[in-house]
């Protein structure tokens, strides 16, 4: 009696064998990041004017962070399972102004402007659903997932900049940047959903991605606790707001297929 | 691979759960707050601190006025959570608050000297910051210090007297009657202190720690000007006019008794400094008899090197877990504010802990709150040039003792 011949063995494109894949990659790029400020926070209180309340000004999407790590794909049928760990720095800035004047000569005045970097550093293990729009060499997909991060370090970088006009003239300075560690001014995890587009091209065996993912953080990711206790610029008007983070990142990464065809090529199911 | 990947985010996704559950339920227990305005010439020094009844603080302080050289009084309310609910100068008449708010129940009192003629005044102080004027001595000079006598619900008060050169410690009452006064002389030897008083008055000079109240029973003190020297006297208002009081003697200007705080009987906690050193004394005994004496160099204590010459030096008793603490608080060299935690009972040291950072904080004052927690007043030079009042609220957990 003839044996059958196992299906993965035919090389025919529709048996079971040829309709999934695993891959495994690596993936980096960069990314930029928004602070949602869902309350306002300092330890400036103004006695003469009731609606200053030293509100910070942050600047979104104007700093570069960046990421690198790997990507383990399941694919079947057009829909990807695919788990992207990564260590990532996401940096967001934002700056207070303050004044004071002399009532009397109002040449007198000393302007100041604390400029702030926050850089928080995660390990993040997020979870996608890709779809592939196209089942070709080309194939532009969708993705949509969660991730969570988890705290790994965090520092804030202080540049004071200022304009001293009290002693008759003009006269700008920068004070000595600090930079200081931050981590107990955070919590440890920061969740939320993500979503994103890009494409993906055969090469050979290898299948090289390129995509843009918008995070959005759905937890406040600062320590209410240590909102005070735990900041040593707090002295300088510093006090965390609570916030959530959004995050636009842009990646490029590669990926390698770890199941092929027996056939002379050593073709890659895809 | 795919089960165990998804296993794995979702025994994450619960740890994070607990971990983002719990920022969300938490509230800060402490805040440090600056009161801030815009003004470049504008100037405060934060003197005391106390806790009303709804939680919030009274905060006195002195603040420069163009009328006079002495300070005026600015004073400010604020809610438990630092939140500013009033702020206002008083009139210009009143200057050179005694630098503690006077606490009676719910009764709050500030001593101050007249501006034109130097006279003592006793403001009310309700809860809500309103004052009315309760007191007047036309015949009382200078005031020094001040502080509530709970037994006999008066005023201790030691003023100077520079028509006989004395130091003069009375009893009056919230409106101004004086019930008891005791004559202390200065002397006039090589030591002139009329001028050291006025400068401490203004603000221009040095600030002694004048101190008076009660010792125990019927035993009073007073820390000021007493034969030539700064000095802890002890005195009985039923003593004889002539008797001289009980004395820990310092020297000059330069040797005194910083804080002090009763442990009954003749037993005291208090700090001193020496030369510009500070030492921290947990428990000390003084004489109470009159006449006599020790120097006040023979009470040893703690040589505390960090703190500025001649520090200023607050010193409370708190409780903490049912643990009685004397609590000291100062300033430091490195413009820090410094707490230091002594066992009542043993003296021994149980912690210690530093404030303040970017900018340089002077000690004020500092309070236990209704919460086990305390409240230490300050003053920070914001932006390294303006004196400005600053708060900071600790929890107990934050405390390091």
């Amino acid at each position: 009696m003839a044996r059958k011949k196992p299906a993965y063995s035919t090389g025919l494109p529709n048996d079971d064998f040829s309709k999934t894949q695993f891959y495994i990659g690596m993936r980096g790029g960069i990314s930029f990041t928004k602070a949602h400020v869902i309350n306002r926070y300092s330890s400036f209180v103004s006695t003469t004017d009731p609606d200053d309340n030293y509100d910070k000004t942050y600047s979104n999407y104007k700093k570069a962070g960046a990421f690198v790590g790997l990507e383990f794909d399941f694919y079947f049928k057009g829909f990807t399972a695919s788990f992207q760990p990564n260590y990532r720095r996401e940096v967001y800035s934002y700056s207070n102004s303050y004044e004071w004047k002399d009532e009397n000569d109002a040449s007198n005045f000393l302007q100041l402007q604390y400029k702030q970097d926050t850089r928080l550093d995660y390990i993040e293990l997020p979870l996608f659903i890709k779809y592939d729009i196209l089942q070709k060499n080309f194939r532009p997909f969708v993705q949509v997932g969660f991730y969570y991060g988890i705290l790994n370090g965090a520092t804030k970088h202080l540049v004071v900049d200022g304009t001293d006009n009290a002693s008759g003239t003009a006269r700008t300075f920068n004070q000595q940047d600090d930079i200081v560690g931050a981590k107990d001014l955070f919590i440890k995890s920061s969740i939320g959903m993500a979503f994103g587009a890009g494409v993906s091209y055969k090469v050979g065996n290898i299948r090289l991605i390129l995509d843009a993912t918008y995070r959005k953080g759905m937890n406040n990711i600062s320590n209410v606790s240590n909102r005070y206790s735990a900041n040593t610029l707090t002295g300088s008007g510093d006090v965390s707001d609570d916030i959530k983070l959004d995050n636009l990142a842009f990646s490029f990464g590669c990926l390698f297929p770890m199941k092929f065809l027996t056939s002379s090529e050593y073709k890659a199911v895809d | 691979m795919k089960h165990i990947t998804l296993y794995l985010q979702l025994i994450i996704l619960i740890c994070a759960s607990c971990d983002i559950k719990k920022n969300k339920e938490a509230t800060p227990t402490g805040f440090l707050k600056i009161y801030n305005e815009d003004s470049y010439s504008n100037q405060y020094i934060p003197l005391d601190i106390e806790q009303t009844t709804d939680g919030g603080f009274l905060i006195l302080s002195s603040t420069k006025i163009s009328t006079s050289s002495f300070p005026g009084i600015y004073l400010m309310k604020i809610d438990k959570d630092g939140k500013l609910l009033s702020a206002k100068s008083l009139p210009e008449d009143y200057v050179s608050a005694v630098p503690n708010l006077l606490k009676n129940g719910n009764n709050y009192y500030i001593v101050c000297m007249g501006q034109q003629d130097l006279s003592t005044y006793i403001l009310q102080v309700s809860e809500a910051a309103d004052i009315t004027q309760s007191g007047f001595m036309s015949n009382v000079q200078y005031p020094l210090s001040a502080e509530f006598d709970l037994a006999s619900s008066q005023i201790i008060l030691q003023h100077y007297n520079k028509y006989d050169l004395q130091t003069n410690v009375s009893r009056v009452s919230v409106t101004g009657t004086v019930a008891k006064t005791r004559y202390f002389s200065i002397g006039s030897g090589g030591f002139d202190v009329e001028q050291p008083i006025i400068d401490h008055l203004t603000g221009k000079g040095k600030k002694y720690p004048f101190l008076s109240g009660q010792l125990s029973g019927n035993t009073y003190y007073f820390n000021g000007f007493y034969n030539y020297t700064l000095s802890l006297c002890m005195f009985d208002y039923n003593w004889d006019v002539e008797d001289d009081p009980a004395a820990a003697q310092g020297y000059r200007d330069e040797r005194c008794i910083s804080s002090i705080f009763s442990l009954g009987g003749n037993k005291i906690a208090t700090s001193r400094y020496a030369y510009a050193n500070n030492y921290i004394i947990p428990s000390a005994t003084v004489p109470t008899i009159s006449g006599s004496f020790i120097a006040n160099s023979d009470m040893g204590g703690f040589l505390i090197p960090e703190l500025t010459n001649d520090a200023p030096m607050c010193l409370k008793a708190i409780q903490k877990n049912g643990q009685s603490i004397l609590l000291y608080a100062s300033t430091t060299k490195s413009g820090q504010v410094a707490l230091y935690a002594y066992d009542a009972a043993s003296g021994g040291l149980l912690g210690s802990q530093y404030l303040g950072s970017t900018n340089p904080y002077t000690m004020a004052s500092v309070i236990q709150t209704s919460d086990e927690g305390i409240a230490v007043l300050a003053t920070t030079q914001v932006a390294g040039r303006f004196p400005r009042i600053a708060v900071f609220k600790l929890a107990k957990e934050e405390l390091d003792w």
